[in-house]
């Protein structure tokens, strides 16, 4: 082989890597996508202890919502490479013309008009006519309609999620100690702090809170800021100057004074007070329910429901089991 | 390593330093001990003699707290470490100094007949009477009460006072076993009756008669944990026997305070539903049908870290049964949402307190009955002490 032939296999060679390298990349973001979508459905799903009766009910709803949904799809995704295509080729020829610092052909402009009212069709027949949308709606309602009170209240305080918080997936348990909001061990360590340690860090640690909020709850304005900073202050001295009993009768009291105005809780109480609730929720429903996505893991679930089997029994005298105290001879020496 | 020979003088320096050392270390634990012994004869409130207690020969005595009876020679603590022989006299090491305090809501402990949607302040001492593998509060109860921190000063008047200042009406003892606390509890129920404060108790019920009765005078209402049915369980998996629990149980029944109990499904060891229904029959014989029962769904902690949570199945299973066995008011708990966290109307069935987990959504009841007129167990406003 020739140098140059050899010089030319190897770039080929690094070419195509890179471009296998970056189709695997697209792959893997297009999978981490689908894996996001898949692990908050899960997480919901979790949450909401579905019963075998319930995931029948909705699975079937589901199935009926999308089979409708792929009909009319259907021809829509075979059209889809065919436009693409013609779209890459148009463009091209736009950029040909353009280059040569040409106007461009009235042929050019009605292929460009003729294009995107085919993709503004295409639009529609995806997203569905309003009546499309109504059904919709009802099958919503439907899946409503089999869910308690009690999981719509979960739904609706629901946010999406890969790690799933603590009352969601592993809720407060009964006689369980420790289930303060995470402001009460802030507070408490800002209370063992002693004063001289305080005062220097004093406006760090209520940048670091007030900063804290904001990424939680979305920016305030100047005045709202300045607000929050002095009502936080004005708690964490609160705090320090009392007792360890009083404190401790008034920790949650001061965590949640210090918690700053969540704003998407306060448009969904707006929202519940106008009566728009009803239409945030099935759209909730659809999104979480009615999903391509959520059949799949619903079968699966049905499935690992119903082949539920208990395990054995243990053996008892064959465990360690607990330090135990007979005849008395129990004490403990210092 | 040093190979350097010793000189005389340094060999009769270290010797002579070695013999005193020695000597003197029986001599400073007894000054110890006698400065200890001292302590708690000067009353500091942190010593509080027990009630429940002889003395016997050689400084000797014998706890009657729990049935445990632990007889303990000077210096020794009983093996729920909160009780000290101090030079033959039993001393309670937790008294007014409590953990934990903190606000939870009444369906915590878990009460769900009992004031549903009451906030109460929860007060936890260290130490526990019981071993149980899983415990999901080790860090508390298996320690002195000296060694968990924090260590809260908290006086029986200080604590009512408190708990009033809070606009709360009841204090629960809860998180660890109050049987560890007993005096504690006593001298807080007795100030709280005075000022009109409600006392609840989350207890394994692991006491002497004599304990329980004396707490049932005080006590309002108590959620106790029957942990299982056969005494190998008791023994391997809390290091405690079930029959003193039955008759403690039975003794709240008999004295007419209201009464939920609690048992914790844990895979493979408890959750046999021929288990369950021996249960029940027993319940149902010696307590009534009304008193609520709560299947808790067990979460992998402590010890039992290699047992998955308890499947959703199970705890229907044995609600299902508990039910069928004519219990009327079966809850789940530690899952949530569920149809188990709600109550039910045992007559038309209408659910009426409807919760996600400890959150009262709905509540119907009113006036303690349902809206078809039946009376519901329990106590559902403030009126005083409620009986099964």
């Amino acid at each position: 082989m020739s140098c140059t032939g050899f010089c030319l296999l190897i770039a080929l060679l690094v070419g195509s890597g890179e471009a296998t390298e970056t189709m695997t990349l697209e792959a893997c973001y297009q999978e981490i996508s689908a894996l996001r979508a898949d692990i908050n459905l899960l997480n919901l799903y979790n949450g909401l202890n579905l019963t075998t009766k319930q995931i029948d009910a909705i699975l079937k709803e589901a199935r009926s919502v999308n089979r409708k949904a792929g009909a009319k799809q259907g021809p829509v995704a075979k059209e889809e490479p065919k436009t693409t295509l013609r779209e890459k080729e148009l463009l091209e020829d736009l950029r040909r013309h353009l280059v040569k610092n040409k106007d461009v052909p009235s042929t050019l402009r009605a292929r460009y008009d003729n294009l995107r009212r085919e993709r503004h069709q295409a639009q529609v027949k995806r997203t569905g006519t309003v009546g499309d949308r109504k059904r919709l709606a009802q099958s919503a309602a439907k899946v409503e309609a089999l869910l308690t009170e009690a999981q719509l209240e979960v739904l609706r305080t629901y946010k999406p999620c890969l790690i799933p918080p603590r009352d969601l997936r592993d809720p407060v348990r009964v006689g369980q100690s420790g289930s303060d909001t995470h402001y009460a061990p802030l507070i408490e360590r800002v209370r063992s702090l002693p004063d001289f340690a305080y005062e220097a860090h004093r406006e760090k640690i209520i940048a670091g809170i007030v900063e804290a909020a904001e990424k939680h709850n979305g920016k305030m304005d100047d005045e709202a800021r300045t607000d929050y900073a002095e009502r936080v202050s004005e708690i964490l001295e609160e705090a320090r100057a009392m007792d360890e009993a009083e404190f401790q009768f008034n920790k949650q009291d001061l965590a949640r004074k210090i918690e700053s105005e969540d704003r998407i809780e306060t448009i969904k109480e707006q929202l519940a007070a106008s009566g728009l609730a009803r239409f945030e929720r099935q759209g909730q429903i659809a999104r979480f329910f009615l999903t391509p996505r959520a059949i799949p893991i619903l079968e699966k679930r049905l499935k690992l429901q119903k082949a539920f089997a208990r395990g054995g029994k243990v053996d008892l005298d064959g465990i360690e089991g607990a330090e135990n105290c007979r005849d008395g001879k129990c004490s403990i020496d210092e | 390593m040093n190979d350097r020979s010793l000189s005389r003088r340094e060999f009769f320096s270290r010797a002579a330093s070695a013999g005193f050392k020695t000597a003197s270390l029986p001599l400073a634990l007894k000054v110890l001990a006698d400065v200890d012994a001292a302590w708690a004869r000067s009353g500091r409130p942190f010593h509080r003699e027990v009630d429940l207690y002889r003395k016997l020969p050689g400084k000797k005595i014998q706890c009657f707290v729990c049935p445990l009876s632990c007889v303990l020679s000077p210096g020794e603590t009983c093996f729920c470490r909160s009780r000290t022989n101090v030079d033959g006299a039993l001393y309670s090491r937790g008294w007014a100094k409590p953990c934990i305090v903190s606000i939870d809501p009444i369906e915590k402990l878990p009460l769900n007949n009992f004031l549903p949607g009451e906030k109460v302040a929860s007060i936890a001492v260290g130490g526990c009477n019981l071993r149980c593998l899983y415990c999901q509060n080790w860090e508390q109860s298996q320690k002195k009460p000296d060694d968990v921190r924090p260590i809260i000063d908290l006086e029986p008047a200080r604590a009512v006072e408190s708990t009033r200042k809070k606009e709360l009406s009841t204090i629960a003892f809860t998180y660890t076993e109050p049987a560890a606390f007993h005096e504690y509890v006593m001298d807080i129920a007795v100030e709280a009756q005075r000022a009109g404060v409600r006392v609840v108790s989350g207890t394994a019920a692991f006491i002497n008669r004599r304990a329980i009765r004396e707490a049932c005078k005080v006590v309002d209402a108590f959620a106790v944990t029957l942990k299982g049915f056969d005494e190998t369980f008791y023994e391997k998996v809390c290091g405690a026997r079930l029959k003193p629990v039955l008759n403690a149980i039975e003794e709240i029944r008999s004295e007419g305070v209201w009464l939920e109990l609690t048992t914790l499904i844990v895979p493979t060891y408890n959750d046999d539903t021929a288990k369950v229904r021996q249960m029940a029959k027993w319940i149902r014989k010696n307590l009534g049908s009304k008193v609520p029962w709560h299947f808790a769904r067990f979460v992998p902690r402590y010890r039992l870290k290699n047992i998955p949570q308890t499947p959703v199945q199970t705890l229907d299973d044995a609600r299902r049964a508990a039910l069928d066995a004519g219990i009327e008011f079966v809850y789940t708990s530690n899952i949530a949402p569920h149809a188990g966290n709600h109550t039910y109307c045992p007559r038309c069935k209408t659910m009426l307190i409807e919760r996600v987990g400890f959150k009262t959504i709905n509540n119907k009841i009113k006036k303690g009955r349902c809206p078809c007129g039946h009376e519901i167990a329990g106590t559902f406003s403030s009126q005083p002490r409620s009986r099964n």
